[in-house]
């Protein structure tokens, strides 16, 4: 009997010291996730073969989430082999929304198109090349808002 | 008491670890992507985003050149497109955006404008039955039926059809007024006359 009750005791302890842990691992989860630079539900366009030259032209128009914070950023995905200006243009007035992003070559980070816009805010994403880079071809990036 | 805690601890050891570890499996699963993001994460964020906007249908996005042949074909656009009294897209900061323009840009910007000028009709009580009209026919019209956009000037047409304006067609106004008065500001520089 005494045995049994040791068991028992040991089983009981352990399933505290368990559910203990347990509630400290899921606090942890909480505190990281919660801690997060920014924690928006963005939304995420597949920007392909963003044909770019000198001259500076539309590949589409979106909107801003309403999940998101109110801005538009851009990166490429593959190894940009030229310094490219990327921009959101206003739908309805064409009026350049924020300062064009200068994306330097070989930078795959995202960059601020421009802030402050409210959901459903339409804009245009144009781009070209540094002036006297030329042109690049066939390169994708991802537009986040 | 204490070898007695220690077995305990040894026992239950396993099991926190593993409650430890998934739990900091989730938090960084839930993170927001960020420049290191993987593949996988991309393709399934992507996924969930509305398609690409197809210029595939209506205007062909042919290059027509630069802000001056542009404006032309903007004011070509002005003699067929409905525009409100005093109406017209003077104000397109064509020259601002720069670059090569196509058709399609030009078929997008006009029209959308044109659904500006409309809503601002149908706020300020200029031809409204009209007005009411247009804006539930713009999301369908040629070069906006399948762009992104369509689907915030659809939600803002049915806020307008169930009587008001509601927060889709509310900000959607406030957006056109604010590119009204740049327009009207540029039109002016321009020494051509603003809409209205």
């Amino acid at each position: 009997m005494p045995a049994l009750r040791r068991i028992f005791r040991a089983r009981s302890l352990c399933r505290r010291f368990g559910r203990s842990h347990a509630i400290g691992a899921v606090v942890a989860t909480s505190m990281l996730t919660v801690g997060a630079p920014s924690a928006h539900a963005w939304v995420y366009t597949n920007i392909v073969d963003f044909n770019l030259t000198e001259t500076a032209y539309t590949y589409g128009t979106y909107s801003i989430s309403s999940s998101g914070d109110g801005s538009a950023s851009y990166r490429w995905v593959d190894d940009p082999d030229h310094t490219t200006v990327i921009s959101g243009n206003n739908c309805a007035d064409l009026a350049l929304l924020g300062g064009p992003a200068t994306i330097p070559a070989h930078d795959v980070s995202y960059h601020g198109l421009f802030g402050g816009a409210s959901a459903g805010a339409c804009f245009a994403l144009r781009g070209r090349v540094a002036t006297g880079a030329g042109s690049m071809y066939y390169h994708d990036g991802t537009l986040r808002r | 008491m204490t070898r007695a805690r220690a077995q305990l601890l040894r026992r239950c050891a396993a099991g926190t670890v593993v409650l430890t570890i998934a739990g900091v499996i989730a938090a960084l699963a839930s993170l927001p992507s960020g420049p290191g993001v993987s593949n996988a994460a991309w393709a399934a964020a992507t996924a969930q985003a509305p398609p690409t906007p197809a210029l595939a249908r209506g205007p062909q996005a042919t290059p027509i050149g630069g802000p001056a042949e542009a404006r032309a074909a903007a004011a070509r656009a002005a003699q067929s497109l409905p525009l409100p009294q005093g109406g017209n897209f003077n104000g397109i900061r064509w020259e601002e955006a720069g670059g090569t323009f196509t058709d399609a840009d030009v078929a997008f910007v006009t029209q959308y404008n044109a659904t500006c000028q409309w809503y601002r009709a149908l706020r300020d009580g200029r031809e409204v039955q009209r007005a009411a009209q247009i804006v539930q026919e713009a999301p369908s019209w040629p070069a906006i039926r399948d762009t992104e956009p369509a689907a915030g000037l659809a939600a803002a047409a049915r806020e307008v059809l169930a009587g008001g304006f509601g927060p889709a067609a509310g900000a959607l106004v406030d957006q056109c007024q604010a590119a009204h008065e740049r327009e009207v500001a540029w039109a002016r520089q321009l020494g051509l006359p603003p809409s209205s």
